[in-house]
């Protein structure tokens, strides 16, 4: 099995998450952002029964699942269509980001072969592109400061209006962190500093989402309220030069990490259909084309999946590792009880 | 392996032959007319006219059409080449066309975000088929660097007409060689500061760094260079009124004394609020216009003063008092 570091982990997660955020239709604003620290917060206490089980050093993945197979299905169907649900983010985005190609076909037929291409590679690929593409991510972000600081009004920074509103900001945020549900399998693939992977993750992507999140709204003021895609708009009104425009640097990141957030899918995908059918092949490319096919149907079909989301994290990110644990704590308490 | 290779290969030619300028329907930069300036002049139809990029001469092309989308395309099919107007630097507005103008460019998101949106008294179609925009654009850079005006981008302009009062303080374009502040109203009209007005709208901006205040003192003209200057509104309510708060503080020089004694600053801050409040009676109090920020004030310090009244904005202007306080170092 192919092993990463805790840090390239940390990297995969960022790049995963900056995705959704970034074709977020969401408006950002002091509601928004506190209800991303308490989503951040709730997915923090969920991941409690990983941290406990991944601490334990005789800890195996696929020996002691709850339920086996059955949760490895789960797990690759949740893949899968987070997977599905990743290309059709990225489609609604190319629709109104301008994108230099005319169609739209051509840019999915392209997307998709990098994502084949690149999953054919395996994870310790995607894992060392990563680390390249949060060293992106930190470049953009000092862009975007340096061109942000010329249109700062700390005025446009107001105090919480709609209290309700947070918890909805709350649950959006959830259903956008899809990645929490890929911790617990990934975590499988580290060596050392498992937990430390995830808590500097934690750590990133809020630090990420509320930096950004603050700047989109000095700078945008209430035209926030009007555009389409928050992140877009941001970075078309930051740029760092009088005429020349510097899109490409945030249209180049956004396609990485869309990029990443579709092949770990599949590679994680591939990996739990070998456990499944041990002799399948091509296990990537067919998983890719699947989540390709799911995400035309939710297009066309206009289906508003977040619940099945939300259900989705839930139980792969809190509810299998907590059975996980509850057995493991049985089968140890009856194997002390036969030892005595 | 075999498998990667092949991938490998097709990857590097879909992207050498769709990314580049090999297939068929991208344009070369030579048929492509780079658009400069836009100028939106009469509604309904609009009237659009677009100055091309030229380094001998000013080249326009006008187009007209129901909405100003349309126009632009009839301006493009008016000439040979393709319209590229992502690196737009001015767009000449009309009071009439200042929500359907700027909200297009806007939301199409790919015009140049530092393009600057300015007013003209007159028709702004003819304001772009005779004046050079890089012009016009070095202009407003100059006045608004000595204080004079302030320039706005896209962004800032419809953030202001987003505004409680839904009222735009933009640069309005007076004579070839000359810009004053203007008020678009809600109903659509053009209301030009005179040049005091203009400055003190500047102070209240905070956007009067490099302007020179002169003033008599002890039977001398003395002038006070501002080197740094800083506008906050502190509201409260008072009987249900908005009660306002002007603090300006402001840091400069003075050419005639090595340093700026008690007398000098009184007699600073005097003019200062003298300029200060010819512009606040015209705006707030005569033409209940807010183009200083008192709703975002407002909003973020008595939010729920501003929940409740946001809809009679102008009312609340006209009731409101206003206090300055100026500190000069």
């Amino acid at each position: 099995m192919a092993k990463i570091s805790y840090g390239q982990l940390f990297s995969i997660l960022l790049a995963t998450r900056i995705f959704s955020f970034t074709s977020t239709q969401v408006e950002f604003s002091t509601e928004q952002m506190l209800g991303m620290l308490i989503s951040t917060l709730i997915q923090g206490l969920l991941l409690i029964p990983t941290f406990i089980l991944y601490s334990n050093p005789k800890f195996s993945l696929n020996r002691d699942i709850f339920l086996g197979k059955y949760s490895v299905v789960m797990y690759s169907f949740c893949f899968i269509i987070w997977g599905a649900h990743s290309f059709t983010k990225f489609w609604n985005v190319t629709k109104s980001v301008y994108i230099p190609l005319k169609s739209e076909l051509l840019v999915s037929i392209l997307i998709v072969i990098v994502c084949v291409y690149v999953a054919s590679l395996g994870l310790k690929a995607i894992a060392r592109g990563s680390a390249i593409v949060f060293g992106i991510t930190i470049l953009s972000v000092i862009i975007l400061v340096f061109g942000a600081y010329r249109n700062i009004d700390w005025l446009n920074i107001l105090p919480v209006s709609d209290y309700k509103s947070i918890g909805e900001y709350a649950l959006y945020d959830f259903s956008a962190s899809g990645e929490i549900a890929a911790i617990f399998i990934l975590l499988s693939y580290i060596g050392e500093n498992k937990i430390r992977g995830v808590l500097l993750f934690l750590g990133g992507k809020t630090l990420y989402i509320l930096s950004i999140s603050v700047i989109g709204v000095v700078v945008l003021g209430r035209v926030m309220g009007i555009v389409k895609f928050p992140f877009f708009s941001l970075v078309a009104f930051s740029q760092p030069f009088s005429i020349q425009r510097a899109d490409t640097i945030y249209v180049i990141l956004y396609t990485l990490v869309g990029v990443i957030s579709i092949t770990i899918q599949s590679v994680i995908t591939a990996d739990l259909l070998k456990i499944l059918i041990p002799k399948i092949k091509f296990a990537s490319i067919i998983s890719v084309i699947i989540m390709m096919f799911i995400a035309w149907g939710i297009t066309n079909l206009s289906i508003d999946l977040s619940w099945i989301y939300n259900t989705l994290i839930i139980i792969t990110a809190f509810l299998i590792p907590l059975l996980t644990l509850i057995s493991q704590k049985k089968n140890a308490g009856g194997v002390m009880q036969n030892e005595t | 392996m075999k498998l990667n290779s092949i991938l490998c290969i097709i990857l590097t030619s879909s992207v050498l032959t769709c990314c580049t300028s090999c297939s068929g329907d991208r344009i070369e930069v030579r048929d492509r007319s780079f658009v400069e300036a836009i100028g939106i002049g009469s509604v309904n139809p609009y009237k659009i006219t677009a100055q091309i990029y030229n380094k001998e001469e000013i080249v326009s092309v006008d187009g007209e059409g129901e909405t100003i989308a349309a126009a632009i395309n009839n301006a493009e099919d008016n000439q040979s080449k393709a319209f590229s107007i992502g690196h737009i630097q001015l767009l000449v507005l009309n009071p009439q066309s200042i929500e359907n103008g700027i909200s297009l460019f806007l939301e199409s998101n790919r015009v140049s975000p530092n393009c600057l949106a300015v007013l003209s008294k007159y028709d702004a179609c003819d304001v772009v088929e005779k004046i050079d925009s890089e012009e016009i654009v070095r202009l407003i850079d100059n006045n608004s660097r000595k204080g004079q005006i302030f320039k706005k981008t896209l962004c800032e302009a419809y953030d202001d007409y987003l505004g409680a009062g839904r009222t735009v303080a933009l640069p309005v374009i007076i004579a070839s060689n000359r810009l004053l502040m203007g008020i678009v109203m809600p109903s659509g009209t053009l209301e030009i500061l005179n040049e005091e007005e203009t400055r003190g709208l500047c102070w209240l901006n905070s956007s009067a760094e490099q302007s020179i205040i002169t003033f008599d003192y002890h039977n001398k003209t003395i002038n006070y260079i501002v080197e740094n200057c800083n506008s906050t509104i502190l509201p409260k309510i008072v009987d249900g009124n908005l009660f306002l708060t002007i603090q300006i503080k402001s840091k400069g020089f003075v050419y005639e004394a090595d340093e700026i004694n008690a007398h000098i600053k009184h007699s600073i801050a005097q003019k200062i609020e003298k300029i200060v409040k010819s512009t606040v009676e015209k705006t707030v109090y005569e033409l209940n216009a807010d183009v200083i920020q008192i709703d975002k004030y407002a909003q973020k310090y008595q939010p729920k003063f501003y929940e409740v009244n946001k809809d009679n904005w102008e009312e609340v202007l006209e009731n409101c008092t206003i206090n300055y306080e100026i500190s000069v170092e």
